[in-house]
């Protein structure tokens, strides 16, 4: 018998054990009645990670469509009522604000203060119909699914 | 029922809406966003020398017509080549252009003017914005100082400067050649503003008056031309003019990258004209159903005869996923002579940026009416004309034949379309295929 016969057939033991024996007595005896998605939750959550919804890949594939030509920010009204210390232009929504789940709580104050209804023109000129608004509501919803697993405090 | 529907609103879209008017047509024109036309430098290219190489702004800067012609001769699928027949009309389209939107531009003279970008490289191009058209390079007068505008971080003056010495140089103009700041916008959340806002905000009462005292005092004695960031208004055509009466210096603009004011300040431009002309301007999705039917906001869109003027790849006309498609009609995409379809992208892209790429030249096919054809040259739908980048043959991003490509063929296509329109049969007459 070869030796890569025997890593093998060692190996497959192994993986055996562990699926017939070691782990359902590990699961027998585990106390954490907790499902599967709410450990990833305690685990992740605070981190910002949290699960990606078939409606939150479908929007964020419209983002992904942005080729930062900048023309929605040359009819994006919110401009003209927001300073530029809170929000820099729609063309952000794509390319920024919703570019990493951990970030879209520093979004907060933007969200709290930009209307969707000023993004309209900036979404109707957009050559590659990226969906602003709809991308403004994702990171609202987002944002109040981040506030239920609030990040832990640094000492 | 409109006598003509143009789907597309760029360059092309509205020359053709604007010639089939004055043709005598009833015009509608739907258009699902803006296209590339917007994001242009806002001057419009016709055509340079193909035996010019880029380093050769001498050769460059000669008369666009011949050079249109030589092309025609050389590139057999470029538009100029299938419209050869017509190509004498070149100047009257662009005669047509400068009526439409004598806010923006001057008539042009027979040769390319050879003007600046934002990235000091020179750009041979034969209509330019009033605002932009004095820095062309073979005529500039020295001393000449190129301004940056305060906290403006898309804009390098020295770097501009830099490609000016080095232009002048190549033509044999020996100029003198400055960078300065001036400093207009002077708050930190400035530099976070974009290109449209700093230009709005030389729109604004006052605002002129403040960046003359700021370029007064930047200004050295004696200076005779002074670059501008490509900002001088967003809807101000004519803040050059009146900055160049206050300074009593030649003040103009170079040319814009996107985002471009001097673009959107075009494409702004062409949407009054149709408005003007009475074009009924539509902003939504146009489809297509299995019949063939074109409809628009849940009902057919009924009209004689169709311009296709969607653009390339970023106004949508053509797409490629996994084969290159036309976007409305499912047309025959061709690309160097041949039916794109399923070929494969590498084959048609190089690595080397400078290199040619021909998959940027794919496009619909047309015949010397304008009409979509397919690959036997047959005319595949009657009554549907095409112009502009949605065309086979050129790049309208890199062989300086952009906006110029466009503005000939939207106009040939829209005067087409309306002669159609008045010899169809009517109602019924939609192009469906």
């Amino acid at each position: 018998m070869s030796s890569g016969f025997l890593h093998k057939l060692k190996g497959d033991l192994f993986l055996g054990y562990r699926a017939v024996i070691a782990h359902p007595w590990r699961k027998l005896r585990d106390e954490d009645l907790r499902t599967g998605e709410e450990r990833f939750l305690a685990n992740y959550g605070p981190e910002g990670l949290l699960p990606t919804t078939a409606a939150d890949r479908e929007v964020l594939n419209g983002a992904s469509r942005c080729i930062h030509c900048g023309l929605c920010d040359a009819y994006d009204r919110s401009l003209s009522v927001l300073p530029r210390t809170v929000h820099l232009g729609a063309s952000q929504l794509a390319v920024s604000y919703s570019r990493a789940a951990p970030d879209i709580r520093y979004t907060a104050e933007i969200l709290a203060r930009l209307e969707e209804s000023q993004l309209v023109r900036a979404e109707a000129v957009c050559p590659t119909r990226v969906p602003l608004r709809q991308l403004v509501v994702y990171l609202r919803r987002k944002l109040v699914e981040l506030q239920a697993h609030p990040p832990p405090k640094t000492p | 029922m409109s006598d003509v529907l143009v789907v597309g609103g760029g360059m092309a879209g509205a020359l053709a809406a604007l010639s089939a008017r004055r043709a005598g047509a009833s015009v509608r024109l739907v258009r699902r966003a803006l296209g590339a036309t917007a994001m242009s430098s806002g001057a419009v290219d016709v055509a340079a020398s193909p035996f010019a190489p880029g380093g050769d702004l001498a050769g460059q800067a000669g008369d666009y017509l011949e050079a249109a012609a030589a092309i025609a001769r050389v590139r057999p699928r470029h538009p100029y080549a299938v419209l050869k027949g017509q190509l004498s009309r070149l100047p009257e389209a662009l005669a047509f252009l400068v009526a439409a939107l004598p806010e923006l531009f001057d008539p042009p003279g027979r040769n390319n003017t050879l003007l600046l970008t934002p990235l000091g490289t020179v750009k041979p191009t034969a209509l330019a914005q009033r605002s932009q058209l004095g820095g062309d390079l073979s005529t500039l007068e020295g001393p000449v100082v190129v301004a940056h505008l305060g906290v403006n971080p898309r804009f390098d003056a020295t770097l501009v400067a830099r490609g000016l010495t080095a232009a002048a140089k190549a033509i044999g103009r020996e100029l003198e050649i400055r960078a300065v700041e001036a400093r207009p916008f002077r708050r930190v959340e400035d530099a976070l503003r974009t290109p449209y806002e700093l230009a709005q905000d030389l729109d604004a009462p006052g605002r002129l008056e403040a960046l003359v005292e700021e370029l007064g005092h930047a200004l050295p004695p004696g200076t005779r031309t002074v670059l501008l960031p490509p900002l001088l208004g967003r809807s101000t055509p004519r803040l050059a003019e009146r900055l160049s009466q206050a300074l009593n210096v030649r003040c103009f603009e170079v040319l814009s990258a996107s985002p471009s004011v001097p673009g959107v300040r075009l494409q702004e431009a062409l949407d009054a004209a149709l408005k003007a002309a009475q074009v009924e301007l539509l902003e939504m999705e146009l489809t297509r159903t299995e019949d063939g039917t074109l409809m628009l906001a849940g009902a057919p869109a009924q009209a004689k005869t169709v311009v296709l003027a969607t653009g390339k790849f970023i106004g949508g006309g053509i797409r490629r996923e996994a084969r290159f498609e036309e976007t409305l009609f499912g047309l025959p995409v061709f690309v160097s002579g041949r039916d794109a379809g399923d070929a494969a992208l590498g084959e048609l892209l190089s690595e080397r940026i400078t290199d040619d790429q021909a998959a940027f030249r794919a496009g619909v096919r047309i015949d010397a009416s304008l009409r979509p054809v397919g690959a036997d040259g047959r005319p595949l739908i009657p009554n549907l004309f095409a112009a502009g980048s949605v065309l086979e043959g050129y790049d309208p991003a890199s062989d300086k034949t952009g906006l110029g490509v466009a503005a000939f063929t939207g106009f040939l296509a829209g005067e087409a379309a309306a002669e159609a329109a008045g010899s169809s049969a009517g109602p019924g007459g939609g192009a469906s295929r």
